[in-house]
């Protein structure tokens, strides 16, 4: 950077501001403080190392505020954080970095992280939310099943239901343990299973009255249509071992024919209950359906 | 204009005067302030623009070399800069105290004596110069002071600042500036016989 030049008259001018010789026995006076040990000074302007002294002079004072302000701010913060990590507040709170180094420490437990607690596999409850979640299971799948069931049955508002809703909410429960892997598909079969063998004749008798009772209703909605067994059963026996022989001839029959909803259910119920031979017939029955339904459509 | 003893080569005597300072022989500081407190006093009488005040910081900063006399590092840069730097800055000091204690000006020596043309005249530029560069700010007015009448080379008068170079040439174009324009407006030249 040039420096502005100064014309010789500035020159002169600032030459003429000279300096007085030094006051007369400056020397002595100091020499005298010197021997009367009077060397004290004010507060040092600087020192031989007093290299920062200065540097707030031309504007560093803000900086060096603000840098005090924020050092103390995060300082503060990092008291707080490495409190609550060891527990000053009550619980140790985990702060991440700080626990881990006063866990190594082993001053202080290393906390547990919050992690949010395992969402309980509630039961799906029926549509008019009769039916509350269900206890622990015991570990035996078919037990726990058998057991959920019966916690059912004692339970008013299940008593209150329809079959067809008792069934319902049933079937929902079985299958929301089987997915949540409380029991395996056969497991809950044999629960059912059990559950029919050990119901006593009257439950048996108003199965079947039940079942007939649907038969003949379903009958006369869609007409002549040709013999439904799985509309026959009882509602727990769709887990029942099926009959073997009846499912594609029924298939062949009901390809014919609209389905309704239920017989839809309880073909996919049948479906689920079949041995790998038969689900492989039922599928090639349906195969067929959708054959001849595209064969009409053409 | 006076010699610039803060930049004069590092002598062997610096040390051992420092050594026998060290050792508290009142010979050798006799002999370091009859080397060295003029350019003390200088500095601070154009810094201060008070006899009695320039004689206190040449006092003190001769005193604080007495003090320190054993942490002397030998090989440095010598007395005469160390002076200057502490110096300078207790100049600094003295200034930054007085403006926040008072905005009085610091009172004018008047002389009552009838003075001839001339004398009126220096008398009136000496004045006015130094009413500009009492008029600078502090660390304008040390840089200008350094360089101008120290004759101190940039880099060593921004070390007694400490200061970047950058930042000191900065600063000194600006108190060259502002020295200039107030000398000007003023309508100053020099004495007639300068």
């Amino acid at each position: 950077m040039a420096d502005p030049e100064f014309s010789p008259e500035i020159r002169k001018a600032l030459d003429s501001y000279a300096v007085p010789p030094l006051p007369t026995g400056f020397t002595d006076r100091l020499l005298a403080r010197i021997e009367a040990g009077d060397t004290a000074t004010a507060a040092p302007a600087t020192g031989f190392a007093s290299r920062f002294r200065r540097k707030g002079a031309s504007g560093g004072g803000a900086w060096r505020r603000s840098s005090r302000i924020i050092g103390s701010v995060a300082f503060l913060s990092l008291a707080t954080a490495t409190a609550a990590a060891a527990g000053i507040f009550g619980n140790p709170v985990y702060v991440p970095g700080v626990s881990e180094v006063l866990a190594k420490t082993e001053l202080v437990p290393s906390p547990r992280t919050t992690a949010p607690d395992k969402p309980v596999a509630l039961a799906t409850k029926a549509p008019d939310d009769a039916v509350e979640a269900a206890p622990t299971p015991p570990a035996n799948g078919t037990e726990a099943v058998v057991g959920r069931i019966e916690q059912l049955r004692e339970d008013p508002r299940f008593s209150n239901l329809t079959p067809r809703q008792k069934f319902v909410v049933a079937r929902k429960q079985v299958r929301t343990m089987v997915r949540s892997g409380e029991a395996t598909p056969q497991e809950a079969r044999a629960a059912v299973r059990e559950l029919v063998r050990n119901a006593d004749p009257e439950t048996k008798a108003q199965w079947r009255e039940a079942a007939k009772a649907r038969r003949e209703a379903r009958l006369e909605r869609s007409g002549a249509v040709a013999s439904d067994p799985a509309a026959a059963e009882p509602v727990t026996t769709a887990t029942e071992e099926p009959e073997a022989a009846p499912i594609s001839d029924e298939l062949t029959v009901i390809a014919n024919s609209n389905l309704s909803p239920e017989k839809i259910e309880a073909l996919r119920e049948r479906y689920r209950a079949a041995s790998p031979a038969q689900r492989a017939e039922i599928r090639r029955a349906l195969r067929e359906r959708r054959a001849i339904r595209q064969q009409r459509r053409q | 204009m006076s010699a610039n003893l803060a930049t004069r080569p590092v002598a062997d005597s610096d040390d051992e005067l420092m050594a026998r300072i060290a050792a508290r022989d009142h010979a050798a500081m006799r002999l370091a302030a009859d080397r060295h407190a003029q350019s003390a006093w200088r500095i601070a009488y154009r810094m201060l623009g008070d006899q009695t005040e320039a004689e206190d910081v040449a006092q003190e900063s001769l005193l604080r070399l007495w003090n320190h006399a054993d942490r002397w590092l030998a090989g440095g840069p010598g007395i005469g800069a160390w002076l200057t730097k502490v110096a300078t800055n207790q100049c600094l000091d003295r200034l930054r105290r007085k403006r926040f204690k008072s905005d009085e000006e610091v009172p004018e020596l008047i002389d009552e004596a009838p003075l001839a043309d001339a004398q009126m005249q220096a008398h009136e530029t000496h004045a006015t110069v130094k009413l500009c560069i009492e008029a600078l700010p502090e660390r304008q007015r040390a840089a200008v002071i350094l360089t101008y009448y120290e004759e101190t080379p940039n880099q060593p008068a921004a070390e007694i600042l400490e200061m970047q170079l950058k930042a000191f040439e900065s600063l000194l174009f600006r108190a060259r500036s502002s020295l200039r324009d107030c000398v000007e407006r003023k309508g100053v030249s020099g004495p007639r016989n300068a």
